[in-house]
Formats: C-alpha cells, structure tokens, sequence
C-alpha cells in the first residue's frame, strides 16, 4: 500500500531477560501525525528507538520481529543508512555545542563527510530553518553557537538538523518535555505544519499533547499496543478500557 | 521574654562568630604563605644569573665565570616532547574506552592502574625505565628519559579525558548517532571536540607535572653538559640541572641553579595560568 | 490547530444558520403564496440536509473539546455553537411542521389565513435573522433587542389563537384545517421562541453573562 510508510510486525524487543515491548503490530500512514501515548515505562521510546535501530546502542537490548520502510526491510538496511531515513529529535535541545547555527543544520552532511557545493548546503540550511520556523529569528545570527540560543529554538535547531537530511519519518521522543508551555506551543504548531513533508511518529506523556496534534494515536501499557485509531475516535470513544481508564486518568 | 538583642550572651555569640571568622581567614592565607616565600627567595637569588648569555650558551667548566643551560632548555623541551608524543594519544584513547565502556571489567582494572600509576613514586619509574629501557640499550638517552616522563604524564590525562568525557551529555552522542553519523566519526568529530577544553587542560597539567621531575631522569636522561639533539643521546634537563649544580661545592654552580630554578618555576607558572586561560575561555557550554 | 479547528467549525456552523434560514423562507413563502414545491422541497430534501449537518457540527465541537480542550473564550463558542446547533435543528423541525401544515391547507384549498399573519411571519424570520446576525458578528446589544421582540410575537401570536378559536364556532366542518393553521401559528411561536434561546446564549458567549431565566435581575 502506497500510503503506509512503516510496517511493523510482530516486534518483541528485550533488554536482557525483560521484554519490555510485546507483540507489537502497526502500520504508520503516510504524511500523518502518529502520537504513542503511555505511562511511564510502557515501552514507546523503547519501541521508537527500535524504529531507527538506536536501541543497538543500548547494551543487551535485542529486538524480534519485522519492520518494513517503503517495502524494505529494515534489518537488512545498513543501520546507518535507516538512521538518515528515519530521523530522531530527542527530549533534550540537544545541538552541537562545538557547531555554529549553521553548521548545526548540515551536521549530517558535515559529519558524514558528504562533500556538497556551499550554495547548495547554504540552501539547504535555509530551507530547514524555514520549514522549522527558526529562519526568521537566527538569519542574521547563523555563524554564532547554537548553543546562546533559548530552549524552544534550541529545539526547532535540532528539528531542522533532523529535517537536513530528508528523513521519510520523523521520531519526536517527548519534544517539548523540557520546554516552557509557549515554546511547547510553537513546536505543535511546527509539528503540524510539519506533517505535509514528513510522516512524524510523536511519543508523548502529555495527554493534550497527542490531541492537540496528533491524526492518529496509539496507546501502550506495559510493553503492549492497546489500541490504535484516529485521535478522534481514541478521545471521544476509546474502544478498550485501559485506553479510557489512561485518558481519564485512572491509570498512569 | 527575653529580649535577644540586647542578651549579654547573644553578643558573646556574636562575637565568637567573627573571632571563628578571621581565625579561618588566617588559616587559609597561611597555606600560600610558603608559595610566596619560595618565589620571592628564587626570584631574588635568581634573578642576577638570568641575562640572554643564559639562555643562549652551554654551561661553561668549572672556574669560569658565566656560562648559560641552552643544553637544559633544549634537554627539557626534547623530553617533553617525546613524554607528550608516547602519552597523549594513549592517554587519550584510554579515557575515550574508559568513558564508553563504564561498567565492564577491563575498564575497571585500567582504571585500577591508572590510579595505582599515579601513586607510584617518580624514582621507581625512573629505575623501571632504566631497566627496560636503559640496559637494553646500553646506554642513557632522553628516549628512555622521554618514556619515563610519559608513564607518569598518563594518568592525569586519562583522568582528565575521561572525566571531561563524562560531562558530555549523551543526548550529544545519540544527536550525532540519529544523524547516521558512524560510531567512529561520532567520538572523533563530535565527543573529543566538546571536550577539547578538559583534554588540553589535562595535557598542560600533565607537563607542568614532568617538566619539574627529576628523579626518573637519575638513570634514563642522566644529564649532558653539551648540546644533544638526538633522542638516542643522554640530554641534559632543568631539574637535573639544578639537582646536580645546587649540589656542588661551587658558588658560580649555585648561581646558575637559582637562575634554572627561576626559569623553571616561571615556565610551570605559566603553564598553569595558560590552563586557566584556557579553560575559561575554550569550555564548551551544553 | 485549535484555531484552525475553530475557523471551519464556524464556517460549517454558519453554512448551517444558511439552509435554516433557507427552511424558514421556503416554507413561510410556501404557506403564504399556497406553493406547494418550496414547501414539498422543505419537506422532502432540506430536513434530511439540516440533520445531516447536524450530526456533522455536533461531532466537530466532541472532537474539539476532547482534542484540544479549549479554554475560556474558545471553550464558551464551542459549547454555544453545540447549544444552538441544537436550536437550529429544532427550528428546521418547526418549518418542516408548518410546511405540513401549510400543505394540507393547500390541498384543502383554505385561505383564511388572519390578516395579521404575514405580519408574525415576518417579525419572526426576522427574530432568527436578528439572533443569528448578532451571533456571527458577536453583537450582545442586537441580541438584546431579539429579546425585546419576543413578546411581541407572544402578543400577535395569542390574538391570532383567540381569533381561530372564534372563527371555529359554527364551522366545525373545518376543524382540521383550523387546528392545522393554529399549529403553524404555535411553531412560529416556537421559532421566535428558539430565536431568542439563541440570543441568551449570544450575551452569555460575549459577556461570559447568564440572562436565562433573568438571573441577572434578581
């Protein structure tokens, strides 16, 4: 189907002897907001990072099971490779302190040694500061460090890092977590406006959150996907009853 | 009630307060008191050897007036260099694999000997040395000395990388390892950056260290009156120096080794205001 | 976002007031030009149109408020709008009461319409008017005045009762046709009524102010 990015089928994923996430099957639509809503300790960051292969990283972590992007399978792809595919913004701002604001956006690039005319990374750069609403705010400041920058921007910086190398998917691991509410509700509305270039998979705590942004929504509770449908439908008709106690506040 | 402002034994109080005060500030002026002591001595009795003649020419034979420690200056420089050669690329290769792999067994023993390394005493490097090196060889050289000087130089860079390693955040490495970035190119493009400050300073301090050891040069260096530029030749070196001419029965010896002491001191002196320099201004923000 | 959200529940909302306002005039023109097509196209397709819509707006403002939780202001225009979608399609359900009505007249071939009517029609097409005009443009004083008017219409609409049931004495072969014209008489009465439900609610949205029921007399 030409409208599913991402497959997932039968994921298990381990650290050590815990499975911390089961069985897990889902299809991520393309060009849509999909929020992963949970409890602490549910298992979404742990299924996201398996989405770009972060979790290799983590020692003794070990995953089951199929993933497929764009028909390919995921496991047979150079990790590296996934990770451009599937880009990841983390809870913390965390850009390049070493890197201006500029050199910030084409990290990738820079670090990956991929050698590219100026004009072309100058292009670049502004198209994700653009599209990351930061452009207006850093234009004259683009060879200063990324790090003088506020949180909120500090952020949309890293967004725009993650946008540089034309990921087909986005992972957004609690974004805003660390952010003051109005810097929270900029990077929303960037989210949104984000959708119609990039497929964006958004784990979230913050129950308001995944409405406020989210087209589809899944809700995990130890390790395992509950239940996954429009937001419309999870917050007016939750079909499960883990997903309405979750939602109304009784669990989690 | 009582009124306390007007308590007899308030105001005891109050006063016992401030005499604790100034009895810390003393306490605590006490302990640069020697430090002063030291340069001003140095400076005074040094001061009359130093002209550019001192800086410029070999130490002349006994008798004659003048004379200067090129051989010591060049010798000192020579050995840090080949201690800085040996020890900072290991050094800083074991704070990366320390830093990376906290909690496995290997690092636990480096770590281990890194700490044991640095309590050794100075002489017994210089006697291991002299026998690994020295007798192989058959003779003294400043590689021998070099290397000696490096084995010591290494734990305070391994601490130094690893500790300033620690205080980089991971979300940094994972940034840098979301963007495809390789594992390599991630510790040498985006780690050891961020913490070039804390390296550097570890790497200064670490010469300041060596540049005043003269113990683990008795049997390695061993000194040399004349000019030597090859690193399989006995070198001549400032704390050697001073050592060998202070211990003489001659007055002019002396007076050449307040006027090294004075050189070496201002050079460690530098070194460690250069560090603080450094730090401030280098250090990464996260 | 929310704000988006907001903007095309309102354009839906007032593409709504449009086909009521369309409901009302159809059958009004119906039963006073005795045209049985407006009042048949009242009937047959523009109720099922009105219930559609109605679904439609009300799942938008459930799903507004259970994804974006609004607040203050924005949270007042959703639960209004919710409130007087309900209005609006018990409004339709009253013209699709006089459309039957005003048909089974025109079938029965009964013109005695008093001579009033025209005149509570119009004060009443123009109460709804009035009520939605005053909710779009968020004008509490309009809506004031829609208030002051339903009297009026209570008025016009209580003579016109009497006068019915003084035509009826001695014509009791027309009974069905009289209690037909009485029916349109009362939903035009409702209407106005609805009318001014909505004008309340208008003040309340603008002044955060509840006039139901007087409650800022006491």
């Amino acid at each position: 189907m030409d409208n599913i990015v991402l497959q997932v089928k039968n994921l298990n994923v381990y650290y050590g002897s815990k499975k911390v996430v089961s069985n897990l099957n889902i299809e991520i639509f393309r060009n849509y907001i999909t929020a992963v809503m949970g409890p602490s300790g549910c298992g979404k960051t742990t299924f996201i990072r398996t989405l770009n292969r972060m979790h290799e990283f983590t020692p003794n972590a070990k995953a089951e099971g199929s993933i497929i992007l764009n028909g390919q399978v995921l496991d047979k792809m150079d990790p590296i490779l996934v990770r451009r595919r599937i880009g990841m913004v983390f809870q913390k701002p965390n850009p390049f302190p070493t890197m201006n604001i500029h050199d910030n956006v084409i990290a990738g690039y820079i670090l990956n040694g991929i050698r590219m005319k100026k004009s072309d990374l100058n292009a670049i750069v502004e198209d994700c500061l653009t599209k990351a609403g930061l452009w207006e705010e850093v234009k004259d400041d683009l060879y200063k460090k990324g790090t003088f920058l506020s949180g909120g921007q500090q952020q949309r910086l890293c967004i725009a890092r993650a946008l540089a190398m034309q990921p087909d998917i986005l992972l957004l691991d609690e974004p805003t977590s660390a952010l003051d509410p109005i810097a929270t509700a900029h990077i929303e509305e960037l989210i949104v406006e984000l959708k119609k270039d990039v497929t964006i998979l958004l784990v979230t705590h913050n129950i308001a959150q995944a409405g406020r942004v989210s087209d589809y929504v899944t809700f995990m509770y130890l390790g395992e996907l509950i239940e996954y449908g429009t937001a419309e439908q999870m917050f007016t008709a939750p079909e499960n009853e883990k997903t309405n106690k979750f939602l109304t506040g009784a669990i989690g | 009630m009582n009124n306390f402002d007007t308590d007899k034994h308030f105001k005891f109080r109050k006063l016992k307060n401030k005499v604790f005060k100034y009895f810390l500030y003393f306490l605590s002026s006490l302990s640069i008191i020697p430090l002063i002591l030291i340069i001003v001595h140095i400076f005074k009795n040094g001061i009359s050897a130093i002209n550019i003649n001192f800086f410029t020419s070999l130490p002349k034979p006994v008798g004659e007036s003048g004379g200067g420690i090129l051989n010591a200056i060049v010798g000192t420089s020579m050995l840090v260099m080949i201690a800085s050669v040996m020890a900072i690329p290991v050094g800083i290769s074991t704070g990366v694999y320390l830093n990376e792999h906290r909690k496995n067994r290997l690092s636990y023993y480096i770590q281990l000997s890194a700490e044991v390394l640095q309590s050794i005493p100075s002489i017994v490097i210089g006697i291991v040395a002299w026998i690994w090196i020295v007798l192989p060889m058959g003779h003294f050289s400043a590689l021998s000395g070099g290397i000696a000087l490096g084995i010591m130089m290494l734990p305070t860079i391994i601490k130094s990388t690893e500790e300033t390693l620690k205080l980089i955040p991971h979300s940094l490495k994972e940034a840098s390892l979301a963007l495809g970035v390789p594992y390599y190119k991630t510790i040498l493009k985006v780690l050891l950056p961020a913490s070039l400050s804390g390296i550097i300073t570890g790497i200064l301090i670490g010469i300041a260290r060596i540049a005043g050891e003269t113990a683990p040069l008795l049997f390695t260096a061993f000194g040399n009156p004349f000019l030597n530029f090859s690193i399989n030749k006995p070198v001549a070196s400032l704390p050697l120096l001073i050592f060998n001419y202070a211990t003489s029965p001659y007055d002019d010896w002396h007076k050449i080794a307040w006027g090294a002491s004075l050189v070496l001191i201002t050079f460690i002196f530098t070194l460690n205001i250069f560090t603080r320099l450094f730090t401030k201004k280098y250090k990464v923000k996260f | 976002m929310l704000k988006e959200n907001i903007k095309l529940l309102r354009k839906d909302f007032i593409s709504y007031t449009i086909l009521i306002d369309r409901m009302i005039s159809e059958s009004a023109r119906g039963v006073l030009g005795n045209s049985e097509n407006l009042m048949k196209n009242v009937i047959e397709n523009l109720e099922k149109e009105a219930n559609e819509e109605e679904l439609i707006i009300e799942e938008k403002c459930i799903n507004i408020i259970a994804k974006y939780e609004p607040k203050a202001a924005d949270l007042r225009l959703v639960l209004m709008i919710f409130k007087i979608n309900n209005d609006l399609e018990r409004i339709a359900d009253h013209t699709v009461n006089i459309a039957e009505s005003g048909l089974y007249l025109v079938k029965k071939n009964f013109t005695l319409y008093p001579e009033s009517f025209p005149l509570l029609v119009k004060n009443v097409s123009r109460m709804y008017h009035d009520s939605i005009d005053s909710f779009l443009q968020s004008d509490s004083a309009l809506a004031e005045d829609v208030l002051k008017k339903d009297s009026t219409v209570d008025r016009l609409e209580y003579l016109m009762v009497g006068k019915i049931i003084r035509h009826l004495q001695g014509k009791e072969d027309r009974v069905k046709e009289y209690i037909n014209l009485e029916r349109i008489v009362r939903n035009y009465e409702r209407i106005a009524d609805l009318a001014t439900n909505i004008c309340e609610d208008v003040i309340y949205i603008d002044k955060a102010k509840v006039v139901k029921h007087h409650k800022d007399e006491s």
